[in-house]
C-alpha cells in the first residue's frame, strides 16, 4: 500500500511536472523591466554597415538614437520595437508563446549606450556571451575639422566634418538639426550627424528615419559586472573570434558518457570599432 | 606723423590683428523662464556666411567659442537648441570683450520626419545589392517576376538571366551553388516576399584560389534569404482545376529549407494548362556535357516550334519531381547532389507552308498539315563535392543523365504520311580540377571524362492512306570523350604573369545510320568510327594593375585524327600543328566604365561527321548528308569590344558590344530541292563568309517615378555563301531589332504596369533575289490593387507579322484573372486568350526559302487555383 502510494505520488509529480513544462508557452510572461532615464521627443534611426574582413561580409545593423532632455539612448532598433509592442500592450499580461513570437520577429539586443548630458558621461551596457557588462567614461571633446562640402541626407542638408578618434579617422555630416549628438559616441558638432563612416568603410552609420513620438527609455534592470572600456573591449574581442573557449567549466557542454564534447572554433561576424 | 609715432602706430595695429586671430567669445544661453540650456549650438560664421567656429553649452548654458585668424570686422553668432527659437546676433569683431549671452523662447519643435527607403541599389566594389523591397510588387508570384525588373538585368522565355547582355555564370543561393546551373528551379518558385536582397557578382571569379589572378567577363548571380525565413521550410502548395476545350488540372508543391549549413530544395509538379517543366532542370550556365553525334540528328520539332510561349499552343501533361540537397562540410567544403525527373507530353497542330526556290528561280510549293504528338522522359543525377579555399580548390563532379523521346507526327499532304521518331540517349561525365596556390604559383590539374551513348535512334514514316511502311531510318552512335589539362604559372613581380596550360583532348566516336526500305533493301547506310586526339600548349602573358589586365596566348594544337569509313574501307587521316592566337585587354575606368577589347585568330578542325557521306533522312522528305568527305577546317579570325557602363547611385545600366568574324572554310553547304524531297549536304569547296554585329542595351530606373526604362537594340550583318540547286548563292543578310521596355509603379503600388515594344525586320538578298520580312511586338501586363490582398490583373499580347504589307493579319492575346490572399492562403481565377483566338500565324525566311507556320492555339480557358504558402 505504502509502495503504491509512492509510486502514485511520483507518476503524480511527474505528470504535474509534464504538464508544467507543456504549459510554459501559455504562462504569463515575466518580462524584465527597463530603469527609464528620460523621454525623448525626437528618435533617429540608423543603418549601421559593418565589414568583417576576416570573413570579408558586410552586414547591416539597425539603430535608433533616443534623444531626451537630459539623456540620450543609442541601441538596437528591435529592442526599440518590441518595446513598443510591449507598451501598446499596456497592462494586457502577455504568454511566453506571445512573447516568443515578438522576440522572433524583433530579434531584439539589449546592449546599449546612454549619455547623461548634465554630466557629460556615458555609459555602456553590454554582452558577452553570457554575462553583462557596464562601463562608465567621459563623453570625449571630439575635436572636429569642418569642411564646405554639403550633401543631402535623410532630407536634410548636411555639412561634413573629419576627425580621429579612438584609432580610426571619420568622416561625419551634420545637419541643421541643434542636438549635438549622433550615432554609437559621436557627437559635439553644431548639429544632429546624420552619417558618420570610418576611412576605411568598416564602420557606416546613416540616418535613414527622423521621427517624433513621445517614449521612454531606459536600460533593461539586468545584473550588470562593472568593468573599464579597456577590459570590456578586450573580452568581447576574445569571444567574438574564439567564442569557443568561453564553454567551460559548467558551460562546457558534454558527450553522453560525460566527456568533453570538443567545440569547433569559430570566428563570429565582428570588427572593432574602437582600435585604442 | 613723426617716424616713431609712425612705428608705435604699425605696432598697435599689429598686436590689434593678432587678438583678432585668437579671439575667445564666452557667453550663457538661458531660456525666458531664467533657466540654463545646455547642449545649444552656438555657430560663428564670417562676413561671408562661412562657419568659422562653433561651440556646444554645457550644463550651465556656458559657451565658449575660440575664434581663428579673422580680419572681417564684424561676425555672425546663431544660438539654436531644441524646441527654442533661433536667436542671431551680428557682432562687430572689436567689441567682442563682454559675454555675449542668449536668452532663447519655446517654439514648437520644428524637425520634418524622414523616411528613407533603403536605397533601391547599392554598389560595394564589384557587388551589386539590388534591395528586393524597392522592386517588389505585390503581384509578383516569384522572384523571377522581380528578377526581370531589375536594371541591368535580362530574363529570356527560358528563364535563362543576363546581366549587361552576357549570361550569368554562376547562381548562388547565400552564395552556395545549390543547383548547378538549373536555377530556373529556384527563380521560378521562390517567392519574392522571402528574398530580403538580390547581389550581382561583377566580373565573378568562382574559386578562391584564382582570386586576383583571372577574372571572368560574366557575372554572377546570388540570392539573400530574409532572417527570418532561414531554419525552417518554406514554399507553396497550389492545386488548380479548369476548363477550355478539356479539363485543365494543376498541382504543385515546393519547399525549401536554408540553413547556414545545409540548404535543400524540393518540387514535385504537375499540369495540362500549358506549362512544361523542362525548363526548370535545365542547365542554364556552361556545361561539359558532350553527347553523341547522333543525338540530335531528329529535330523534336521537325515541322517548326512557334515563337510564342509553349502554352499558348501546346496541349501537355507535364510532371517533374526534383530533389536538390548541399551539406557543408566546413567553411571551405561542401558536398551537393540532386536528382530530378520529368515528364512532359504535348501535342499540337500546325501547318506550314514552304516555298523553296528551285531551278531557274522557279518555286516548288510544300504544303503540310501536321498534329505532333511528343513523349519526353528526362532524368538527371548529379553528386559533387567541391573545397574553395584561396589556397586550394577541388572539384569533384559526377554527373549522368538519360532522355528517351517517343514522338507521333501526323502529316497531311499529297499522302498522308505517319513519322514517328524514337530515341534513347544517355550521358556520363565525370570532372575533376584541383588548383593550388603556392605564394606566387599555381598549379592546376583538370580530367574531364564523359562517355554518351545513343543505342535506338530512328524514324518509322508510314504512308497511312495505303497502310503501307515507307522506310525507317536509325541514327545510332557512341561517344567517348577525355580532357586532361594542367596549368602552371608563376607571378613576375606584382603586376605579371607567366604561365603555360597543357591539355590533352581525345574523343571517340562511333556512328551508324541506316535507311530501310519497304521492300527490306537498305541502301543509304552509314558505318563509320574514329579519333581526335587534340594536344595543346598554351604560353599565356597576363598583365595586371588596377586598371588594365593584358592577356595574350598562343595555343599550339597538334591534331590526329583517324577516322574509319568502314563500309567504304576508306581512311581519313589528319596529323598536323595548328597555331592560333588570342590577345585581350580589359579596361577599368573610373566611373565604372568597364571595357574589353579582344582579338584572335582560332581554328576548327573537323569531327566525324564530315566523313558521314551517305543520305539520312531526318524526315518522311528530308535528307541530310552530314560531311563532305573530307576532314574540314575552318578558320576564324575575330575581333570583339565589349563596353559596360554602371552607376548604381543614379541606377543606370548601359553596354555595347560589337563583333566581327572573318570565316575561311573547305567545306560549303548546299540543298537541292524537288518536289518528293529536299536535301542538305556539304562539299568540298573553299569558302569565305563573315558576319558583324552590334548589340546595345540600356537600362535606367528612376527612383522618384518608381520606373525602370530599358532599352536595346541590335544590328547583325552576315555573308556567307552557299549551293543550290548546283549553283553559287552569295547570301547578303541584315537583321535588325529594335526593343524597348518600361515598368511602372504608382499610386502607393497599387498599380503596376509594364509595357513591352519589339520590332524586328530581315533583309535577306541571295545573287538576284532580295526578301524582307519584319514583325511588330508589344504586350502591356497591367496589375490593379484596390485594396490590400486583391489584385486584378491584365496581359495584352500583339504581334504583327509584316507591318509594312499589311495590318490586317495580326495575333491578339488578351489573359485577365483576379486574386485574393487571405492569411496564408491565396485564391486566384485566370482567364487566358480572352479573344478565343484560334490561329498564330507568322513567316520565317532561312537561305532562298520562305516558311509560312500557322498553329492551332489553345482556346479560352478558365483556371481557379488555391495556392497556400508556409
Amino acid at each position: 500500500m505504502r509502495k503504491l502510494v509512492i509510486i502514485a505520488v511520483i507518476f503524480t509529480t511527474i505528470s504535474s511536472y509534464a504538464q508544467n513544462w507543456g504549459n510554459f508557452g501559455k504562462q504569463q510572461a515575466s518580462i524584465t523591466p527597463n530603469v527609464i532615464v528620460d523621454n525623448s521627443e525626437l528618435q533617429c534611426l540608423y543603418q549601421h554597415t559593418v565589414y568583417d574582413t576576416i570573413l570579408a561580409e558586410h552586414k547591416d545593423f539597425y539603430e535608433i538614437l533616443e534623444i531626451g532632455k537630459y539623456y540620450s539612448k543609442y541601441g538596437n532598433y528591435g529592442s526599440y520595437q518590441l518595446d513598443s509592442a510591449l507598451n501598446e500592450l499596456g497592462d494586457t499580461p502577455i504568454t511566453n508563446d506571445d512573447f516568443k513570437i515578438l522576440a522572433n520577429k524583433y530579434d531584439p539586443s539589449w546592449e546599449c549606450i546612454i549619455k547623461n548630458i548634465q554630466t557629460e558621461s556615458l555609459k555602456v551596457y553590454g554582452k558577452i556571451f553570457t554575462d553583462r557588462y557596464v562601463y562608465e567614461e567621459e563623453i570625449e571633446n571630439i575635436k572636429w575639422d569642418l569642411h564646405k562640402e554639403h550633401q543631402i541626407i535623410c532630407g536634410y542638408e548636411c555639412y561634413k566634418a573629419t576627425t580621429t578618434f579612438r584609432g580610426r579617422e571619420w568622416i561625419a555630416w551634420y545637419s541643421d538639426i541643434p542636438l549635438s549628438n549622433g550615432p554609437w559616441k559621436f557627437g559635439n558638432l553644431p548639429g544632429l550627424i546624420l552619417k558618420v563612416e570610418d576611412s576605411k568603410q568598416e564602420h557606416v552609420f546613416t540616418a535613414i528615419m527622423i521621427k517624433r513620438d513621445q517614449t521612454d527609455f531606459g536600460y533593461k534592470k539586468f545584473q550588470y559586472f562593472k568593468t573599464t572600456r579597456q577590459k570590456y573591449n578586450e573580452s568581447l574581442i576574445e569571444y567574438m573570434n574564439e567564442s569557443h573557449k568561453f564553454f567551460t567549466g559548467d558551460l562546457q557542454p558534454r558527450n553522453v558518457d560525460g566527456s568533453p564534447l570538443k567545440i569547433q572554433k569559430r570566428k563570429r561576424f565582428f570588427n572593432s570599432i574602437e582600435l585604442e | 606723423m613723426k617716424k616713431y609715432e609712425i612705428i608705435i602706430l604699425l605696432l598697435l595695429l599689429h598686436i590689434h590683428i593678432q587678438c583678432i586671430a585668437q579671439l575667445n567669445i564666452v557667453g550663457s544661453v538661458i531660456s525666458i523662464d531664467g533657466e540654463c540650456i545646455m547642449g545649444a549650438s552656438i555657430k560663428v560664421y564670417d562676413a561671408q556666411q562661412a562657419l568659422m567656429a562653433y561651440a556646444i553649452s554645457n550644463a550651465k548654458g556656458r559657451y565658449l567659442v575660440t575664434l581663428n585668424d579673422t580680419t572681417d570686422s564684424y561676425i555672425t553668432i546663431t544660438c539654436s537648441s531644441l524646441g527654442h527659437k533661433n536667436a542671431t546676433r551680428k557682432i562687430h569683431t572689436d567689441s567682442i570683450s563682454q559675454s555675449i549671452d542668449f536668452i532663447l523662447h519655446q517654439s514648437d519643435i520644428e524637425i520634418k520626419e524622414v523616411v528613407v527607403k533603403a536605397p533601391a541599389i547599392r554598389t560595394i566594389g564589384d557587388t551589386i545589392q539590388y534591395n528586393v523591397g524597392s522592386f517588389m510588387s505585390s503581384t509578383d508570384r516569384n522572384i523571377e517576376d522581380v528578377i526581370k525588373r531589375l536594371p541591368g538585368i535580362q530574363v529570356e522565355e527560358n528563364g535563362q538571366i543576363f546581366y549587361n547582355g552576357e549570361s550569368i555564370n554562376k547562381f548562388y543561393i547565400e552564395d552556395l551553388d545549390l543547383l548547378g546551373g538549373r536555377y530556373t528551379i529556384a527563380t521560378r518558385n521562390i517567392s519574392p516576399k522571402d528574398i530580403a536582397s538580390i547581389s550581382i557578382y561583377e566580373n565573378h571569379q568562382s574559386k578562391q584560389v584564382l582570386k586576383e589572378i583571372t577574372t571572368s567577363d560574366k557575372a554572377a548571380l546570388n540570392l539573400k534569404l530574409k532572417d527570418n525565413k532561414k531554419l525552417k521550410p518554406i514554399g507553396y502548395a497550389q492545386i488548380g482545376g479548369g476548363y477550355g476545350d478539356e479539363i485543365n488540372w494543376l498541382a504543385e508543391l515546393f519547399g525549401m529549407i536554408i540553413s547556414p549549413t545545409n540548404q535543400t530544395i524540393a518540387t514535385v509538379k504537375g499540369n495540362n494548362s500549358g506549362n512544361s517543366y523542362i525548363p526548370e532542370t535545365q542547365i542554364l550556365t556552361s556545361t561539359n556535357t558532350h553527347n553523341t553525334i547522333s543525338e540530335d540528328i531528329f529535330t523534336q520539332y521537325p515541322f517548326g516550334e512557334a515563337s510564342i510561349p509553349d502554352n499558348r499552343y501546346l496541349r501537355n501533361q507535364s510532371a517533374t519531381t526534383t530533389l536538390n540537397t548541399l551539406f557543408k562540410v566546413n567553411k571551405n567544403s561542401s558536398i551537393s547532389a540532386y536528382i530530378d525527373y520529368t515528364y512532359d507530353a504535348n501535342h499540337y497542330n500546325n501547318n506550314v507552308i514552304t516555298r523553296y526556290i528551285s531551278d531557274n528561280n522557279n518555286t516548288i510549293q510544300v504544303i503540310e498539315n501536321n498534329h505532333s504528338q511528343l513523349k519526353n522522359h528526362i532524368a538527371n543525377i548529379r553528386v559533387k563535392y567541391e573545397n574553395n579555399s584561396n589556397k586550394l580548390y577541388v572539384l569533384e563532379e559526377l554527373k549522368i543523365n538519360g532522355k528517351i523521346n517517343d514522338n507521333l507526327y501526323n502529316v497531311a499532304n499529297n499522302t498522308n504520311i505517319k513519322q514517328s521518331l524514337n530515341t534513347n540517349n544517355y550521358n556520363i561525365t565525370n570532372d575533376f580540377t584541383t588548383i593550388i596556390r603556392n605564394n606566387n604559383n599555381l598549379y592546376e590539374i583538370k580530367s574531364l571524362v564523359c562517355f554518351s551513348n545513343t543505342p535506338r535512334n530512328y524514324i518509322d514514316v508510314t504512308n497511312t492512306n495505303k497502310e503501307e511502311f515507307v522506310f525507317r531510318q536509325t541514327a545510332e552512335g557512341l561517344a567517348f570523350y577525355t580532357k586532361e589539362s594542367t596549368s602552371f604559372s608563376w607571378l613576375l613581380g606584382h603586376n605579371s604573369q607567366l604561365g603555360s596550360d597543357i591539355t590533352f583532348e581525345a574523343r571517340y566516336d562511333e556512328f551508324y545510320s541506316k535507311h530501310f526500305q519497304s521492300d527490306n533493301i537498305s541502301n543509304n547506310e552509314n558505318r563509320n568510327k574514329g579519333y581526335k586526339i587534340i594536344t595543346s600548349i598554351v604560353p599565356f602573358y597576363q598583365f595586371k594593375n588596377e586598371h588594365i589586365t593584358w592577356r595574350t596566348e598562343i595555343p599550339v594544337r597538334m591534331y590526329n585524327i583517324g577516322y574509319e569509313d568502314i563500309l567504304n574501307s576508306s581512311d581519313y587521316i589528319l596529323n598536323k600543328p595548328f597555331i592560333d592566337v588570342r590577345s585581350s585587354i580589359n579596361f577599368n575606368f573610373w566611373g565604372h566604365i568597364k571595357s574589353v577589347f579582344t582579338i584572335g585568330r582560332e581554328h576548327n578542325i573537323g569531327d566525324i561527321d564530315n566523313i558521314i557521306i551517305n543520305p539520312i533522312n531526318t524526315t518522311y522528305r528530308q535528307q541530310i548528308v552530314m560531311g563532305a568527305g573530307i576532314i574540314g577546317e575552318r578558320v576564324n579570325n575575330y575581333t570583339s569590344f565589349t563596353a559596360t557602363y554602371r552607376n548604381s547611385l543614379s541606377g543606370f545600366f548601359g553596354s555595347l558590344r560589337a563583333m566581327y568574324n572573318i570565316i575561311k572554310s573547305n567545306t560549303i553547304s548546299s540543298s537541292y530541292i524537288s518536289s518528293q524531297n529536299s536535301t542538305y549536304s556539304s562539299i568540298n569547296t573553299s569558302n569565305k563568309g563573315s558576319n558583324a554585329s552590334i548589340i546595345l542595351n540600356i537600362s535606367k530606373n528612376k527612383r522618384s517615378w518608381n520606373t525602370t526604362f530599358s532599352l536595346s537594340g541590335s544590328a547583325i550583318y552576315l555573308r556567307r555563301q552557299t549551293y543550290r540547286q548546283n549553283e553559287m548563292l552569295n547570301i547578303k543578310s541584315q537583321i535588325y531589332s529594335i526593343a524597348a521596355d518600361i515598368y511602372s509603379t504608382f499610386w502607393e503600388d497599387r498599380i503596376s504596369a509594364n509595357i513591352n515594344c519589339r520590332y524586328g525586320t530581315s533583309i535577306q538578298y541571295a545573287n538576284e533575289m532580295n526578301t524582307i520580312i519584319d514583325e511588330l511586338t508589344m504586350s502591356c501586363n497591367i496589375t490593379l490593387s484596390p485594396i490590400k490582398n486583391w489584385d486584378i490583373f491584365g496581359k495584352l499580347y500583339f504581334n504583327l507579322p509584316e507591318p509594312s504589307i499589311s495590318t490586317m493579319l495580326n495575333n491578339t492575346f488578351i489573359d485577365c484573372g483576379t486574386r485574393y490572399k487571405f492569411n496564408k492562403i491565396t485564391f486566384e481565377l485566370t482567364g487566358s486568350n480572352l479573344t478565343n483566338k484560334h490561329i498564330y500565324t507568322y513567316t520565317q525566311i532561312s537561305n532562298y526559302d520562305q516558311y509560312i507556320y500557322s498553329f492551332s492555339l489553345r482556346p479560352i480557358e478558365i483556371l481557379f487555383s488555391v495556392r497556400y504558402d508556409f
